[in-house]
């Protein structure tokens, strides 16, 4: 009895840290492809972060036609950016916050930027305001320029609604080195009186 | 009426409502109906859409032998899970009396994937007569073609007895309707079904559908089929062309008749709002709104010249799921919880891209990716 116990113990063990592959990955990936990306989704769900945006990344990258090792780069860098988001934003962050905190260092922005939004935003969510920043990064906006406008934008504590508003204007001015050096702050003054505290 | 529609046109341009004027000119027998012979006809519409509401208004006048018809009709609808639908239109045939009719419906919508189903009630008001009703309505899109069919019945209200067709002497009916039919007996029920196709590739859309009606307490049911032909727009014009037989209207009244169309239809976008000075306020092709209601989100795309349009993200786990057109844009509906999502859509099969009006980032695939926000 004492073996069987420990023989079933044993297989448990074995067995219970090899979670079955997500389906979604399985049937849309290649066999190769869908293994490495579960590695670093086992490796995230271990860690304690959440798996889906890794997951729904593989599924985007599928669907969009990229290679397979494209793919699983893109997703091992989301599962790092994720990890230095949650270190960066706190435990309490959710899913969203982190996945946007991860596009947000993804596109050049700083975890220290990350720290101070997060004491700005208090409870509020940050998953809009981190993706409309990595918006500002994408568009050529240098990161303390960036930082400083959505900083100005979290502590006026202006509306997700207004925020979205505000980065519509800003895709409109196109690219940062096309546009007007103090457009940024024009922008950020509309919605918030502080704007003048933007570099 | 007037003032209602002047306050839906003042609302069109405080929110930025999107407009498409047309002008068409051709020949429609449609209008005169007691002759062999087409009537030359010249009309427009103007169609207001906005992400909460669409209105349009159509007007046409066509001439024969010296003799003059018209045809007008308004048309409201509110979008959403329920929605609310007016609709009025009159008509005059050429040598006829005026027939009009007003119709006021509470429509659900759902959407299933690439499927919606809609279901309406209300009622319809023709020469003082009230019928009530409803009618049920499916399409679902495949690729380029669509299929959508259609059953509805309305019954007059005060056992029939008031029903009747009152406005149209035996010897118009008999000249009008090749199926005349006993004018004694008065008509206390229409049901009617309709199941129709319609194939887009390229600029050019092909649609036909067949459809039955049947009104009860006099004789049977009449059949009609109706095919047509749309080409463009090429410049701003689009070709039309349509034939078909149409078998007594939604009411009682519009009798069976022949139809043929042929014309040109002038497509013009107005501005709505003066030009802004600020670069920032330039308008973009194609454009994204957002709305959520009862727990369902409503995406719509304006992409006025989009044969398909198509779109993916983390809400469909990247499956590329077609909207459906709705009157000048595309739109879906979907049940999404409050959050943040990834998305992407597509125009007629081209690079996956990020509709104005949504935050954008870069993809890690080369690309960029918009953000949704549902809150």
């Amino acid at each position: 009895m004492t073996a069987f116990l420990l023989g079933a113990i044993a297989v448990v063990a074995v067995v219970s840290p090899a979670r079955a592959q997500d389906p979604r990955i399985r049937e849309r990936l290649d066999p190769a492809t869908a293994s490495s990306v579960d590695s670093v989704v086992q490796a995230a769900s271990r860690a304690g972060l959440p798996t889906e945006p890794l997951i729904q990344l593989a599924l985007e990258g599928q669907s969009k036609g990229a290679s397979g090792q494209r793919i699983v780069a893109a997703v091992q860098r989301l599962a790092d950016g994720m990890t230095s988001a949650r270190t960066a934003l706190g435990g309490t962050a959710t899913n969203g916050e982190l996945a946007a905190g991860a596009l947000w260092i993804r596109s050049g922005g700083s975890t220290d930027a990350l720290t101070r939004f997060r004491k700005a935003a208090g409870q509020r969510s940050l998953a809009l305001p981190l993706s409309v920043g990595a918006d500002l990064l994408k568009l050529g906006w240098p990161g303390d320029q960036a930082g400083s406008a959505l900083q100005s934008l979290l502590d006026a504590k202006v509306s997700d609604r207004e925020l979205m508003t505000f980065s519509n204007r800003v895709d409109k001015l196109g690219n940062a080195a096309n546009a007007s050096p103090d457009a940024l702050r024009r922008e950020v003054s509309r919605l918030t009186s502080a704007g003048e505290s933007v570099q | 009426m007037k003032r209602a529609l002047l306050a839906v046109l003042a609302l069109g341009v405080a929110q930025e409502a999107t407009a498409q004027v047309s002008a068409i000119v051709g020949a429609d027998t449609r209008l005169a109906p007691a002759s062999n012979m087409p009537a030359f006809t010249a009309g427009g519409s103007l169609q207001l859409h906005q992400s909460r509401w669409t209105a349009s208004a159509v007007a046409a006048l066509s001439a024969l032998d010296g003799s003059l018809g018209y045809q007008g009709e308004y048309r409201v609808e509110t979008i959403g899970l329920i929605g609310f639908s007016a609709r009025g239109s009159v008509e005059r045939p050429v040598n006829q009396g005026p027939l009009g009719e007003q119709t006021g419906f509470i429509t659900l919508t759902r959407q299933f994937g690439p499927a919606t189903l809609r279901l309406s009630g209300g009622g319809l008001l023709t020469r003082g007569d009230l019928t009530a009703g409803g009618t049920m309505s499916g399409a679902v899109r495949m690729g380029e073609i669509e299929v959508t069919a259609e059953v509805g019945r309305f019954q007059a209200l005060e056992g029939g007895a008031a029903v009747g067709m009152p406005g149209l002497a035996t010897s118009d009916r008999d000249t009008l309707n090749p199926d005349p039919q006993p004018p004694s007996q008065p008509l206390r029920a229409l049901s009617h079904a309709t199941l129709g196709a319609s194939w887009r590739h390229g600029k050019m859309e092909l649609s036909g559908r067949v459809l039955t009606r049947t009104t009860l307490g006099t004789t049977g049911g009449s059949m009609g089929w109706q095919l047509g032909l749309a080409v463009g727009p090429l410049n701003g014009v689009r070709l039309r062309l349509g034939f078909g037989e149409v078998p007594t209207g939604t009411s009682f009244y519009l009798p069976y008749r022949k139809q043929v169309l042929f014309g040109f239809e002038m497509l013009r976008t107005p501005r709505l709002r003066p030009r802004p000075h600020d670069p920032a306020e330039a308008a973009e092709p194609v454009a994204v709104t957002v709305r959520q209601h009862e727990g369902t989100t409503t995406i719509a795309i304006t992409a006025r010249d989009a044969r398909t349009v198509e779109i993916a993200g983390d809400f469909t786990e990247w499956v590329p799921v077609e909207l459906r057109r709705e009157r000048g844009r595309w739109v879906i509906d979907w049940p999404l919880e409050p959050g943040t999502y990834r998305c992407n859509i597509r125009i007629d099969g081209g690079p996956w891209t990020v509709p104005d009006g949504l935050p954008s980032v870069q993809d890690d695939f080369g690309g960029e990716v918009g953000v949704l926000v549902v809150d």
